[in-house]
């Protein structure tokens, strides 16, 4: 699906680069969240990705095309959700003809029955919708294209409390073994329970990139009031510290990806102890060395 | 891999027909109200002739209208959150660009003419209602309206060019660079005369080599022949600005 390998990339040749000697690679069936902080380079991945800038240096590959070619077969087969976005000043209707007309398989069904879910209104024209509701309607064009690769940046703002609820069931309801989500945000509430796979980006690296199922099976997140000795990261809370630790207990338990992305960027160099355990294990967890 | 597919590039078209379908309308309805006041301004009952009003109004019209829309063409390439969708649409940069080329080149061309001979004919029949004279009729094959037309069409490739390179005010910035690159062509044409011909020249007034120029004698077929291949020359670079197009800034 996205396959990329010692990609750099600098804005201007003047900037220091941004990414070096990148490699990211991401299958099919996979709903992956993107954390970062401020600057970290998501966003410049995200439009690497859907080819809205080139790589300096590098192989930058999805779905077998090199996206700055911006071949139209690569553009139907992908879908981008800014953070900011921008519709055309028309009723749905009208932009599932004049838009979803350049999709081939774009579904009118699927499209209708997301506007319902979503409560959209259908008579209106899309720009006089809340941002909210903009949102939730590029959310359904998208997944109506059929697009093998969704890609959302922060799509979780602006939504309300239903809507984020609407959001996570959407892409539930309508994910298939052949799409993949890339999913970049800062709402990292938002996305526990949905993805799949994490990668934690920082300063132009990837320091994490893995199943949730095997970090899980790894490390484990309880709420102590005191940090114990065997921590591997911890941070404060309200209820007490959110201390991250070698899973022993055999249980698979579900992360707490603050608490994770916390410790991926902590600078810890027990994370890549961790990696390379789960790596002699057998299991799939990558991650640059710093 | 296709990159010109009929039935998508009908889509692309329609879609930036709709788009500007507004502005259209609105330029149609400032063209009828100026045929219509430059007839009934420039009519005088007691003049013999009948004036040509179209030599000047056509190509003022044409130009006036033809160059700031084809400036604005690509305005949501460089709006900050249009470019997003524009550029992610399913289709070929080469549609993107003939759509736009059409709307904005031979298709406005031709509805400027449809529109003013249908105007002018309008404003002929109230004009000859109110003050009993009508000015010459519209004659689209006039050498004038030729080489007017002829103009717009080269000014039009390198607007193109300035509305796809020029993220911000294309049209001052292409009249700027098109200057600067015009008079740098002419310099360079009159060095190069006075160079060549050195011994020919007592000074280093220009206006010798001015005359030296104008001496030479080039065949009309060689002038058109090159103006073309700038033309295909200054659409070809413009094609590749739009294919090599980056989207700076924040997604």
């Amino acid at each position: 699906m996205i396959d990329i390998k010692d990609l750099g990339f600098s804005y201007g040749r003047s900037k220091a680069p941004l990414f070096q000697n990148l490699d990211l690679q991401l299958s099919p069936g996979t709903i992956c969240g993107m954390l970062g902080v401020n600057g970290a380079g998501k966003s410049t991945l995200l439009k690497l990705l859907a080819g809205l800038i080139f790589p300096g240096q590098g192989r930058c590959e999805v779905l077998c095309c090199s996206p700055g070619d911006r071949l139209p077969e690569f553009l139907a087969d992908i879908f981008l959700l800014p953070e900011e976005i921008f519709v055309a000043p028309v009723t749905p209707a009208t932009y599932a003809r004049r838009y979803g007309g350049l999709y081939p398989r774009f579904d009118l069904l699927t499209y209708e029955k997301l506007l319902a879910d979503f409560a959209l209104p259908t008579d209106r024209k899309v720009t006089t919708y809340s941002y909210g509701q903009k949102k939730k309607f590029l959310l359904a064009f998208g997944i109506a294209t059929n697009a093998r690769l969704l890609i959302m940046d922060e799509p979780t703002n602006g939504l309300d409390i239903p809507g984020k609820s609407q959001f996570r069931r959407a892409l539930i309801n309508h994910f298939a073994p052949e799409r993949s989500i890339l999913i970049s945000t800062h709402q990292v509430h938002d996305l526990q329970g949905l993805i799949d796979s994490v990668i934690v980006i920082a300063g132009g690296r990837i320091l994490l990139h893995s199943p949730m199922d095997a970090l899980a099976a790894r490390l484990q997140v309880q709420v102590e009031q005191r940090v114990p000795d065997d921590a591997l990261y911890a941070h404060e809370t309200l209820e007490g510290f959110r201390v991250l630790r070698v899973n022993t207990s055999g249980v698979d338990a579900e992360l707490d990806l603050e608490t994770l992305f916390g410790f991926a960027t902590s600078g810890s160099a027990r994370l890549q102890q961790v990696l390379a355990a789960g790596a002699q294990a057998g299991e799939t967890l990558t991650g640059d060395r710093p | 891999m296709s990159t010109f597919h009929w039935p998508r590039f009908r889509r692309v078209f329609l879609n930036d027909l709709q788009q500007q379908w507004r502005k259209i309308w609105i330029s149609s309805l400032a063209l009828a109200g100026v045929v219509l006041v430059a007839y009934l301004t420039n009519l005088d009952p007691h003049l013999g002739a009948r004036p040509e009003i179209y030599a000047a109004l056509f190509p003022a019209i044409l130009l006036g209208a033809g160059l700031p829309f084809t400036s604005t063409i690509f305005s949501d390439l460089h709006h900050p959150l249009q470019r997003f969708h524009y550029l992610t649409l399913p289709c070929s940069n080469l549609e993107r660009f003939v759509s736009r080329y059409l709307l904005t080149g031979p298709l406005l061309i031709l509805y400027a003419f449809i529109a003013y001979a249908a105007f002018d004919f309008i404003a002929s029949v109230i004009a000859t209602g109110l003050t009993g004279r009508s000015a010459a009729p519209f004659a689209p094959l006039d050498p004038r309206i030729v080489e007017m037309t002829s103009s717009y069409v080269q000014l039009h490739a390198l607007m193109l060019l300035g509305a796809i390179f020029f993220r911000s005010y294309s049209l001052p910035k292409t009249l700027i660079a098109g200057a600067v690159i015009g008079f740098g062509l002419v310099a360079v044409q009159l060095i190069t005369v006075r160079l060549v011909f050195w011994e020919y020249f007592a000074t280093i007034i220009p206006s010798e080599s001015v005359q030296a120029v104008r001496l030479l004698i080039v065949p009309m077929p060689l002038v058109a022949g090159l103006m073309t291949l700038l033309y295909l020359w200054v659409l070809y670079v413009a094609y590749q600005c739009l294919r090599e197009h980056e989207v700076q800034g924040e997604l």
